[in-house]
């Protein structure tokens, strides 16, 4: 009897060389400067680099929105001002918890990358636009959400 | 016993000895048809592996397997350079092959459930260690396939529980040393991976790749970096939160001059996390150097 473990499972095209997927522990700073906004559209673009199923990226997704969502409640039935003082700090956390989502789905992708000699991207341009952006919009609908 | 024999026989020494250099230049002084038996061309892609002229290990797996027929040892060398220069699937061609004719091999078997892992195969990578720890537990290619299954894994914890148990079957072995520090220093223990690649450079000096990581363990070891070593160790999301947590809490208690303060700290110390590691490694580098 042929032994099963002894069958080619390795497709030459598996996987497609493409843009340099970004060190998963790097996110972490997006995360916290710019909250679950910035992590989890960056993680998404992430994910697509890493080629990673649809599973893992509806997870980032979910987790992100839940944060942002968690953000929002908490911020809106808290506290008067949502971006400044403890405000700050909850976004940090609601990015941190984002973050976490993504460290679980990526990290282990990023490190077969690397095993197969591949090199991570710079995720200074990508990273500073992302918090600007996403960040400002993030803690613009906070704001808007705790002031009605 | 002949005179061919025991220059291959001095070759197989030198590699031993992690001497590759001197044991290709035995290896040319190889002549006629002794330069083509099989175990030259099995020592001679040996030590083009430890030389990782991956290209040149291909090469002489290939006219080997050409000249002499197949042989599970060239067949494993071809597959090894192969998942190198990045053809995975050829690799897995090559390593099977070599497994059908030795199922049994415990260097084949970690060889492919390492290609496994790296394509994210790590189900069928899990089997393939079981089996090659069933035929060897103690072998240290096991020990070291198991490792690279829990990192590619992501899960640091149980990567260093295997490194401290493959150090503790083997205290002098090199890989494990190397293994040893090279997660300690995924987890922010510095001074644990300092003192273990210093280790395996001592075990065996040869190695380039433990010469590097105890030179960049070096760089993260110095005094001046010695305030980051709590940002290493608790991660940047932990540190992060405790900070800013601790000048909320200030704030909130009405002490704002000191919140201010403790911020102004933190500023700083974020900045020095950034630059720091950049400026010593330049300047070891230097000494180094000079």
């Amino acid at each position: 009897m042929a032994d099963e473990l002894f069958r080619p499972t390795i497709s030459p095209t598996a996987r497609p060389a493409g843009r340099r997927p970004w060190r998963p522990s790097s996110l972490v700073y997006p995360a916290l400067l710019g909250g679950a906004a910035p992590v989890t559209a960056l993680a998404l673009v992430n994910a697509h680099r890493l080629g990673l199923p649809g599973r893992a990226r509806a997870a980032v997704l979910g987790a992100g929105l839940a944060a942002l969502a968690a953000r929002v409640l908490v911020t809106a039935l808290l506290l008067d001002d949502g971006t400044r003082g403890p405000g700050r700090l909850i976004g940090a956390l609601a990015g941190g918890l984002a973050w976490l989502a993504v460290s679980a789905t990526q990290k282990g992708a990023f490190r077969g990358y690397e095993m197969r000699g591949g090199e991570a991207g710079s995720l200074w341009g990508p990273g500073v636009l992302a918090v600007l952006v996403l960040g400002f919009a993030e803690a613009l609908l906070v704001l808007t959400v705790a002031g009605a | 016993m002949t005179a061919p024999d025991r220059q291959l026989d001095r070759v197989a020494a030198l590699l031993d000895l992690n001497r590759a250099e001197e044991a290709m230049t035995e290896l040319s002084r190889l002549a006629g048809p002794e330069a083509t038996q099989r175990r030259a061309f099995q020592l001679r892609a040996a030590a083009l592996t430890d030389l990782q002229r991956w290209s040149a290990v291909a090469d002489t797996a290939r006219q080997g397997l050409g000249e002499t027929g197949p042989d599970a040892e060239l067949l494993g060398r071809l597959g090894l350079a192969l998942r190198h220069q990045g053809d995975h699937a050829g690799a897995e061609r090559a390593l099977l092959d070599g497994l059908a004719r030795e199922p049994q091999q415990v260097w084949l078997l970690c060889q492919y459930a390492d290609l496994c892992t790296m394509v994210g195969q790590t189900g069928k990578a899990a089997q393939l260690v079981d089996r090659a720890a069933a035929l060897a537990p103690e072998h240290p290619l096991v020990w070291v396939s198991r490792f690279q299954l829990a990192y590619a894994a992501g899960d640091d914890r149980t990567a260093q529980r295997i490194a401290r148990d493959y150090l503790g079957r083997w205290p002098d072995h090199p890989a494990a040393l190397f293994l040893h520090g090279a997660i300690a220093g995924e987890r922010g223990q510095v001074g644990l991976a300092q003192q273990s690649f210093g280790q395996a450079v001592a075990q065996d000096p040869t190695d380039a790749d433990y010469a590097d990581a105890a030179w960049q363990s070096r760089v993260y070891a110095h005094p001046l970096l010695l305030p980051l070593r709590p940002l290493y160790r608790l991660g940047v999301l932990r540190t992060w939160l405790i900070a800013v947590g601790t000048i909320v809490a200030l704030n909130v208690a009405g002490l704002e001059p000191v919140a201010a303060l403790v911020g102004l700290l933190w500023l700083g110390y974020c900045v020095w996390s950034w630059v720091a590691p950049t400026l010593v490694r330049r300047l070891v580098l230097g000494r180094w150097r000079s």
